[in-house]
């Protein structure tokens, strides 16, 4: 047993300890405070100083357009505003400022944007916009959003988010992928884990059972999506009448219908086990069950868009820091990948 | 009450009447270090996944790699540590260590900065510092409390360690709200909770040493063999395994309350905080109850609680709010009658000189008995579904109940026991 004074000596390192540390946070978040002043303060100046030119000003372009989300890395905290431009002038962008997303698609005359709102609690939500680009509905979201993709006539749309564990143990993430009904305005499937899956003609089942990435066809109700069990990757051909998916192919990701339907554009799972998982974009022809690289050789994370039929968008960290730009390259594997959306992400065509 | 053989532990705290607290001081502080502790890791628990996504841009799959590596990493260095500790018969001194590692890797997050395998190393040592400390102090506890309140004292940390938890998420958020993405001041705030953890463990806690020895420098070999020769031991290994096996994991249970039950993901983390706040509420009166009942009745008993959960689910395949609740609470319970229970169990049959080892034993074998029935569930809803799973473990536990009856029964020890 020590002695008492001893132990008083002990209370008093134990306050003064607890007294450094506490001072020592104070003055860390007294900087962070200050910072976040500051980035306020240069947000404002350049909402004053620099406008965006809006869709209000400028109308919503006749034709087919280019539908993005805003990523120049400017710390003008503008960020995840959704534009517009002609395709026939990429450089006559049009920004909406209250519509701000993670991802964002449309077609047929409606689309789907995924956002984070607020810090605390962090929301997210799921907000339909008809063609005038005015919110119509809002569906709540699960988690963090990562793909949305919209059926060619804008009836249905998919949404893919990560549901995150709780504990250390169960931290590893999941996603959940829901089916909105757009016209409606309600989800149709709350979750694609519920639909039977086959395999061969047989039930597949099992726990661990992830989806993403969907793509429709041209019926509106027969679409495309990844399907994660067991450290793999399987293409699933679905039918959201008949609730149920068959596994078409593996070591598919994120697909991608062509415009025909013929082929789909994909990732492939290019990391190691033990180092960070990369992607490089792939194609596989639909009928023939060929598979080709493109000119691409970067790492991609991202669900690629088609073009038209020949040439293939996907979004690239830029050089800038927290920018990102979009490029372009041709589907068969000939040419040279280039610029195509300098400051975007999550970019789309929308024909009228 | 009051054990008639000759008790191997010494240093034995005062003796205090009446009902509260009737945890020593030692107990109380490692609570507290816990606590502590906790707050600091579940802050980062809380908002890791969101900062690795959201501001690091990281895929998450690429968090769930690093989330998998140390899963496997910590199991092997608790038995290690084990051995480290009684060699020297020096439980504080390699507790502190591991406390102190998990620490020091809160400053690591601070300039880790973006880098993946500077991340990957720095939550790796944080989980070998879990692995370092968890086996010393409950050895720690074991030897600081009267054996025939062990139950209690166990309870009284594990109470204390749950609150920890609770609150870690809550300071997290808490910041997040206040200062909208500033993930380092969450950072600075979680290293001064580990700094006063890690602070009351050093300065407040006592070590305490056995009578009976091993002597020092006896190989690492014989003495594996002495803890393994000990059938007391084998029997609780044995109970913990065979129950362990068939007890799935709590993200299952939660994963089938959730389909059955139509809880909307958003509230999903919800049910974590519904068990803790049973768990915390019942620790110290299920403590109690073991060290009167006697604790290897009250872990078997336990396991009816996860029974149930299973004959819920099967039964009610669409659960009312009472049942998603009535589910979230009997896992509370599973947890209060099993998790500290089992230590004290495992505390009041050790052999002499072999605490730690003893303890990170148990606790092993508990763990990968746990991460089996996971494995083994998973399996089995592939073969059969989810209610072919359910069947499976329904009998299996019921079987497994009656086994570690009979292979506890003979467990011969004060009447506490």
């Amino acid at each position: 047993m020590p002695r008492p004074q001893n132990d008083a000596i002990r209370v008093r390192i134990f306050i003064a300890i607890v007294i450094v540390a506490m001072f020592g946070a104070a003055l860390h978040v007294q900087r962070a405070i200050r910072r976040a002043d500051q980035e306020a303060r240069i947000r404002e100046a350049a909402a004053r100083t620099a406008p965006l030119r809006t869709l209000a000003d400028q109308g919503v372009p006749e034709g087919a357009m280019m539908l993005f989300l805003r990523q120049s890395g400017d710390p003008d905290g503008r960020d995840g505003v959704l534009g517009v431009a002609p395709l026939t002038d990429l450089s006559d962008v049009r920004f909406e400022e209250s519509i701000r997303c993670d991802r964002v698609h449309m077609r047929g005359g409606r689309g789907l944007c995924l956002a984070t709102r607020g810090r605390f609690p962090v929301e997210y939500v799921a907000l339909i916009f008809d063609r005038s680009f005015s919110i119509v509905g809002e569906l709540p979201l699960a988690g963090t959003p990562s793909r949305t993709q919209v059926s060619p006539r804008g009836r249905y749309a998919a949404a893919t988010v990560f549901v995150t564990g709780h504990s250390y143990a169960d931290g590893s993430f999941s996603t959940q992928t829901s089916i909105a009904d757009l016209e409606a305005g309600t989800w149709l499937v709350e979750d694609l884990e519920t639909f039977t899956v086959r395999r061969n003609g047989r039930l597949f089942q099992a726990i661990d059972f992830n989806f993403w990435g969907v793509t429709f066809t041209t019926d509106e109700v027969t679409f495309y999506a990844t399907l994660w069990t067991a450290g793999r990757t399987y293409l699933v051909r679905g039918n959201l009448e008949t609730r149920s998916m068959d596994v078409v192919a593996e070591d598919v990701e994120c697909p991608s219908l062509s415009p025909d339907g013929t082929r789909i554009a994909f990732k492939q799972r290019t990391g190691g086990l033990l180092g960070p998982v990369a992607w490089q974009i792939g194609v596989l022809d639909l009928t023939t069950g060929a598979r080709h690289s493109t000119a691409e050789s970067r790492l991609v994370d991202d669900q690629v868009q088609w073009l038209d039929d020949a040439r293939l968008l996907y979004a690239l960290p830029a050089e800038r820091p927290a920018a990102m730009d979009t490029w372009v390259v041709p589907a068969d594997g000939s040419g040279e990948p280039s610029i195509f959306l300098p400051s975007s992400y999550s970019a789309a065509v929308v024909h009228p | 009450m009051y054990p008639t053989v000759r008790d191997p532990l010494v240093s034995m705290p005062p003796t205090r009447t009446g009902r509260w607290p009737r945890a020593s001081r030692n107990v109380l502080m490692l609570g507290l270090t816990s606590l502590f502790t906790d707050i600091s890791s579940e802050m980062m628990t809380a908002v890791l996944p969101l900062y690795f996504v959201l501001e690091l841009r990281m895929t998450p799959f690429q968090f769930g790699v690093i989330d998998g590596l140390y899963q496997g990493v910590s199991a092997a260095v608790r038995v290690a540590s084990g051995f480290v500790a009684d060699a020297g018969q020096r439980h504080k001194l390699v507790a502190s260590v591991g406390y102190a590692l998990s620490t020091a890797c809160r400053l690591g997050l601070l300039v880790a900065g973006q880098s993946w395998s500077a991340l990957t190393a720095v939550l790796m040592l944080d989980r070998i510092g879990k692995g370092i400390r968890t086996a010393p102090r409950d050895a720690l506890i074991t030897l600081s409390s009267r054996r025939e309140a062990l139950g209690e004292a166990f309870g009284v940390h594990r109470a204390l360690d749950t609150v920890g938890a609770m609150i870690g998420p809550v300071a997290a958020f808490a910041v997040l709200a206040l200062l909208p993405g500033a993930y380092d001041v969450v950072f600075v705030v979680s290293l001064v909770f580990a700094v006063i953890g890690l602070s009351v463990i050093v300065l407040f806690v006592q070590n305490r040493q056995e009578a009976e020895v091993v002597a020092a420098g006896t190989g690492v070999r014989r003495r594996f063999r002495e803890v393994a020769a000990n059938r007391q031991l084998r029997r609780v290994l044995t109970a913990g395994g065979l129950l362990g096996t068939l007890t799935a994991s709590d993200a299952l249970i939660y994963l089938l309350v959730q389909r059955q039950g139509s809880v909307a993901a958003t509230v999903f983390p919800l049910l974590y905080v519904g068990t803790a706040v049973v768990y915390l509420l019942l620790a110290v009166p299920f403590g109690r109850l073991a060290d009167r009942v006697g604790r290897r009745r009250l872990f078997v008993w336990g396991h009816f609680a996860i029974v149930s959960v299973y004959a819920l689910l099967l039964w009610q395949p669409v659960l009312s709010m009472a049942g998603v609740l009535l589910a979230v609470g009997l896992v509370g319970v599973y947890y209060a009658a099993t998790d500290g229970v089992l230590a004290a169990l495992a505390g009041g049959v050790l052999p002499a000189g072999h605490m730690s080892t003893g303890q990170a034993l148990v606790s092993t074998v508990w763990a990968v008995a746990r991460l089996l029935a996971a494995t083994m569930f998973g399996a089995c809803w592939t073969v059969w579904g989810a209610e072919g799973a359910l069947q499976l473990f329904l009998v299996g536990m019921l079987a497994s109940v009656a086994a570690a009856f009979l292979v506890l029964r003979n467990l011969d020890a004060s009447p506490a026991e």
